[in-house]
């Protein structure tokens, strides 16, 4: 693992398992989380943006959370309230909502994110874990900046099969015009499609082992999941931070990858060139192939067992 | 800034109807050209950048141009080459390349800017491919207020030019057409059908060259680049797409505005960017522009050559 700190932002769509993944994100000493942005997806903006910050509030960080596009590029809205709870913290905001952080959500999340890049030394790495609306509005109206973008580390697609539809996942589905951006932007691009995050299944013993953590953010943690996993036993998002945190746990293989904008059965399916022949100079993206599946658990609980309650849980 | 005036921005890609655009625009006592932007349509970024520095530069016009984008929101860029010639001007070439009219940096952010600054609301004429203008409502939501009125020029009702079903500036970048059209501004569209039927002839042309203007006879000479006038058959028609597009603002009593839904088609086959107006009589969708039809052709033509030719 490479000791570097590594700025980042984290683009995403609470729901349950980015939740998860933020958590492991904001404590990580790798990684400078410069900011979280919000995005519709699977429940709309103004709840993805109250639900990032109160995973803020329940990291106890000061990180900022900034709210984005509110609708697809041109397509219509899709949920995955059935997955995530109506509220898209597995119905349990009520509970906890007394433990967001103080911060205010701020709007306009691509130009902070313009901001944070323009102004940061080193090139930032971009985690999109939810419809990739802001990413793709922010490469195509300030090209310029993709020079200062290190990488961009995503959840979307899936080789073999979809879980929105047959064919398609769901954050490619909900905006394949903006993955098609992002796809061909030319910026360094890291893949965790279904054929990955399906690898990061969390069974009910070892979602038990949150429970024994002593501290508010497990337990909330826990309770989300219990509820999560009835409908989705993959931790998708935690997967996308951990390609660039923790690239030991993981196979990589580059290969070509678009998805389909159009298609009556086929709209938001990822096509990926997985021919034996298929030019090695084309292969622009690396997509996460293989998993260490109990090494992936073990980080997540060692992850959370770091947070101490204290100061605002008080 | 002369508050009679109406504050515009011109987004183009000269382009020979372009140039008549730019020339009516700054000639026109209704309007107060802030800058111009360009973008990748007729011919490539570089070139549509260019000639709009020279043709305002040759006019010493102060007005600033910046670059915009140099290609659709998804793949790849098409050129109108056929209709523009290899430079976008017919292969007219000024006699100096002037480059003081040209700013640096992102043409979006730059538009950014003026409808943050200005006490006015803008209105952007929009004539060619609408990425830039969908760019800057996806980026700047907040300024969609700022945003008086985007005019475009088009798409069209039943008739197409790059293909058989659909205009050049639509289908050069549906995606962003779609965008701006559903990103709840006042969109004024002039389809082809409009500026079709707003032709100009050759005496219109002979007259520019006749003229004392420089703006008109310069012109006269990209036209004649292209075409060569003399050679062609008294009754042939010249169209000057964006002209009209303009007029339709400096003299709306001469066009109609008819609220109507508009949608463009992203990906068939054969109607790959075609603009589908919806004109049914019952279940009709809620308007999200106004369509520009003209009353009188000959009214429009003597408009345009009264500014033309007016210094």
């Amino acid at each position: 693992m490479s000791k570097q700190i590594i700025p980042c932002i984290i683009d995403c769509d609470p729901g349950v398992d980015d939740a998860i993944a933020l958590l492991y994100a904001l404590n990580h000493p790798n990684l400078d989380v410069k900011a979280i942005t919000t995005v519709y997806g699977n429940v709309g903006l103004d709840k993805t943006s109250v639900n990032a910050q109160l995973v803020v509030g329940l990291a106890q960080k000061d990180t900022p959370v900034f709210s984005g596009a509110r609708k697809p590029l041109v397509n219509q809205i899709a949920s995955a309230a059935k997955v995530h709870g109506e509220d898209g913290f597995g119905d349990f905001y009520q509970s906890y909502k007394h433990l967001t952080s103080n911060n205010d959500i701020k709007d306009n999340a691509v130009l902070k994110m313009k901001e944070i890049i323009e102004n940061s030394n080193e090139p930032v790495v971009l985690f999109p874990l939810g419809p990739m609306t802001n990413i793709a509005i922010l490469l195509v109206t300030f090209p310029e900046l993709k020079e200062k973008i290190k990488a961009i580390s995503f959840m979307g697609g899936g080789f073999y099969y979809g879980n929105r539809t047959p064919s398609a996942e769901f954050n490619f589905y909900c905006d394949p015009h903006a993955a098609q951006i992002v796809l061909q932007s030319g910026v360094k691009l890291i893949m965790s499609g279904l054929d990955i995050t399906d690898q990061a299944i969390i069974t009910e013993k070892e979602l038990d082992k949150f429970k024994k953590i002593p501290n508010k953010a497990s337990e909330v943690m826990h309770k989300i999941l219990s509820k999560y996993q009835s409908v989705d036993q993959s931790l998708h998002d935690p997967v996308t931070i951990m390609t660039v945190t923790d690239p030991e746990l993981f196979e990589f293989e580059s290969f070509h990858v678009v998805v389909e904008t159009s298609g009556e059965y086929s709209v938001g399916k990822t096509i990926a060139d997985v021919r034996k022949n298929a030019p090695l100079e084309n292969r622009h993206c690396v997509v996460a192939t293989k998993l260490d599946h109990n090494g992936f658990i073990e980080k997540i609980v060692n992850s959370l067992s770091q947070y101490k309650d204290g100061g605002k849980h008080e | 800034m002369n508050k009679q005036k109406v504050p515009v921005i011109i987004d183009c890609d000269p382009g020979i109807d372009d140039s008549f655009a730019i020339y009516y625009a700054l000639n026109s006592p209704m309007l107060d050209v802030l800058s111009v932007v360009s973008v990748a349509g007729n011919v490539p970024l570089s070139m549509t950048t260019s000639n709009a520095c020279n043709l305002l530069g040759l006019v010493n016009s102060d007005v600033p141009v910046f670059a915009g984008s140099d290609g659709p929101l998804i793949g790849d860029a098409i050129e109108a080459k056929y209709a523009h010639g290899v430079n976008g001007l017919g292969g007219y070439v000024f006699k100096k390349e002037y480059t003081n009219n040209l700013q640096q940096g992102n043409g979006i952010e730059h538009m950014a800017r003026i409808l943050k600054s200005s006490e006015q609301p803008i209105t952007i004429f929009a004539i060619g491919p609408l990425t830039n203008i969908a760019k800057l409502v996806l980026a700047y939501p907040d300024l969609v207020g700022k945003i008086d009125q985007v005019v475009v020029m088009g798409g069209g009702v039943i008739k197409g030019n790059y293909s058989s079903s659909a205009e050049f500036n639509i289908v050069a970048d549906p995606l962003a057409a779609k965008v701006v059209f559903d990103a709840g501004l006042t969109c004024k569209i002039v389809p082809l059908d409009t500026t079709e039927y707003c032709y100009f002839d050759k005496e219109f042309l002979q007259t520019l060259k006749q003229s004392s203007s420089l703006k008109a006879k310069t012109l006269y000479d990209i036209v004649n680049a292209k075409h060569n006038i003399e050679s062609k058959e008294e009754d042939s028609k010249f169209y000057f797409h964006d002209m009209v597009t303009v007029m339709a603002v400096t003299n709306p009593q001469l066009f109609e505005f008819i609220p109507l839904h508009v949608d463009v088609e992203l990906d068939g086959k054969i109607t790959k960017g075609q603009t589908v107006f919806d004109q049914r009589s019952f279940n009709r969708q809620e308007p999200n522009s106004l369509l520009v039809t003209a009353k009188s052709r000959d009214d429009i033509v003597a408009v345009a050559l009264e500014v033309l030719t007016n210094e």
